[in-house]
């Protein structure tokens, strides 16, 4: 009956973590930029929220839509005006200027709201349904079908709209879709503006269910990474289930092995995927 | 006689650099320290990524095991310091080469993350081991003399810039430009490019590993987030690559130089200092890709330079 329990609190926190790194995903997949700095973003998120309770009392789940607001128009701006110049360099390029931009963004975080814990807390925070010894927090209920109603509605718009029908032509091939006519770097920073509103719906329900800090983003930009790498790469689901996963595993880990390891597990599944197959569970095998 | 006039020139600017502390006071020493330890581990970096090709973003795990095998031997045995730094390079070594057998088999994005996520985990299980003195750290004896740490590091510094041209007109050093250029290329033409990988891994390892030790001793104090912070590993990144990776002296440069404009912010300009490093690395990024001795290099530089690097990298 215990391990019942684990299992929902598992998939409930996966769920959170499959839409953590499907903003992370959907940008490496597209810009070929693993965004170091995407904890950065969800922290970023988590604020937005936060400071929409605490100043204008606004229900965190409405200001979901704010926070995606807010991080698409960041993300948008950052990828044309900054990222796009560097993106046909060295690899490690990218990956140090979005580093780079992750310690300018938590410092100038740290800087504006100091490194106090804070939560976004509605009284309706601690509530939830028992069904004998089982218990399910609404919130995290919530959290877990709203982030499973956006990765669908990714989906959708990436299959049905014409602006997602650009961003997978640019995925596939830049010269290709340039061709027809599509302005990539456009694109791209959309992509970009996308993945970071995602990221900040993220990071605004993971701060009703645990402590904002300015550094809070370290740790899941790494979780994310392992999502979006055990999902596997270019695919929409990959990371619902490379969330489902690590959310099962690390709640699983963490009751038997002790909290404290909890980042430990991660690092052990991120190697040890890349060792077993480095193209993840549903992405395919011709990399 | 124009040589014989450089060779003076350059004795006496040594000669300078190593009596630092008889003529400077405490402060000058302290932050010439501060450069020389970061230098050994940008030109560390330099090896693995700079000259073999392989970026790692966790190079400061070697720092952070080198700091504890330091502390442990001169706290639970009693060792002399130099002999605590020798048992310290071994351990970086060692622990280069375990994980380097896994790990250089990655390539890209992969051997990146991996190695930032290295990083984080000996941090995790620095914090949960109990003979490591988890979360509280460990203090260390205090040294007699502070400048000690000048000599010893200065004496590190040298080897490893002096090392490291030796193995670069060597088959090693061949082996590992051909790795950067290209890692199939290069088996193709018989190289052994796992063990040039390992080699240079273990190389970087090592001598980042001392810095780690001499940092322990120097500071007293050390405890997991501070010899294990992931932008130490950052920072070594950024020394390297503004001064210029794959290139000698130009992590020594990229060292002094943004150690001390790093100080003189945060001394004059406290605001400024929280932008810092972020705008650092996204300028040089964006301007500066292939660092400051490419510009050096350059005749006649103009604006010209700088668009040009950017009109190469954008989409």
């Amino acid at each position: 009956m215990f391990e019942l329990q684990i299992i929902i609190n598992g998939l409930l926190l996966g769920g959170l973590y499959a839409l953590m790194a499907i903003g992370m995903s959907l940008i490496w997949g597209v810009t070929n930029v693993v965004n170091l700095a995407h904890g950065a973003l969800i922290m970023l998120g988590a604020y937005t929220t936060f400071w929409l309770f605490k100043l204008l009392h606004l229900d965190p789940f409405i200001s979901l839509a704010a926070s995606f607001a807010v991080l698409f128009v960041f993300g948008f701006l950052i990828q044309k005006y900054i990222i796009n110049f560097v993106i046909r360099a060295k690899m490690f390029i990218t990956l140090l200027l979005t580093f780079g931009l992750d310690i300018l963004i938590t410092n100038v975080a740290q800087t504006a709201w100091t490194s106090n814990f804070r939560q976004t807390s509605p009284s309706y925070a601690s509530n939830g349904f028992s069904y004998g010894i089982i218990t399910v927090p609404y919130v995290r209920l919530a959290a877990f079908a709203i982030s499973i109603a956006l990765v669908f509605a990714l989906y959708l718009f990436l299959k049905k709209t014409k602006t997602g029908q650009a961003i997978r032509a640019v995925s596939q091939d830049i010269d290709a879709a340039r061709l027809m006519g599509i302005n990539v770097a456009n694109t791209f920073a959309v992509t970009f503006g996308i993945g970071a509103g995602l990221a900040g719906v993220a990071g605004s329900m993971i701060g009703v269910l645990i402590p904002i800090t300015p550094h809070m983003g370290e740790i899941l930009t790494l979780k994310s990474f392992v999502i979006a790498l055990i999902g596997g790469l270019g695919t929409i689901f990959g990371p619902l289930v490379g969330g489902l996963f690590l959310g099962l595993v690390e709640t699983f880990g963490s009751f038997h092995l002790g909290a404290k390891y909890a980042d430990v597990i991660v690092f052990g599944i991120l190697v040890a995927t890349l060792i077993i197959k480095p193209t993840g569970i549903l992405g395919k095998n011709n990399e | 006689m124009n040589k014989v006039l450089k060779y003076v020139f350059l004795a006496i600017i040594a000669v300078l650099i190593a009596t630092v502390p008889l003529y400077s006071g405490a402060f000058i020493t302290r932050f010439l320290i501060g450069v020389i330890l970061y230098a050994i581990m940008a030109e560390g970096w330099n090896v693995i990524a700079g000259y073999t090709g392989y970026p790692s973003f966790g190079n400061v795990v070697f720092f952070g095991l080198g700091a504890y095998v330091t502390a442990l031997c001169m706290i639970n045995f009693h060792t002399p310091f130099i002999l605590s730094l020798i048992f310290s390079s071994i351990a970086g070594a060692l622990f280069a080469i375990i994980i380097g057998i896994p790990i250089l088999r990655l390539k890209g994005h992969y051997f990146a993350i991996v190695t930032l996520g290295i990083g984080e985990t000996m941090m995790a299980i620095t914090f949960n081991v109990p003979f490591t003195g988890t979360g509280a750290g460990l203090s260390l004896p205090l040294a007699s003399n502070p400048n000690l740490f000048y000599y010893v590091s200065l004496i590190v510094l040298v080897i490893f810039i002096v090392f490291l041209k030796f193995i670069l007109s060597g088959r090693l050093g061949y082996g590992m430009i051909a790795v950067r250029e290209d890692e199939d290329a290069a088996k193709m033409m018989g190289i052994d490019t796992v063990a040039v990988k390992i080699k240079a891994f273990a190389i970087s390892g090592f001598f980042t590993a001392i810095a780690g030790g001499i940092y322990a001793y120097w500071s007293t104090f050390i405890d997991p987030p501070t010899v294990y912070d992931p932008v130490m590993s950052i920072k070594m990144i950024i020394m390297t690559v503004f001064g210029g990776a794959g290139t000698l002296l130009g992590p020594v440069a990229g060292a002094f130089i943004i150690i001390f404009l790093s100080d003189f912010l945060s001394t004059h300009f406290t605001i400024l200092h929280t932008f810092f490093f972020g705008g650092l690395i996204v300028m040089t990024a964006i301007f500066l890709p292939k660092g400051l001795m490419d510009v050096l290099s350059q005749k006649g530089i103009g604006w010209k330079y700088f668009i040009e690097n950017i009109r190469k990298h954008r989409v």
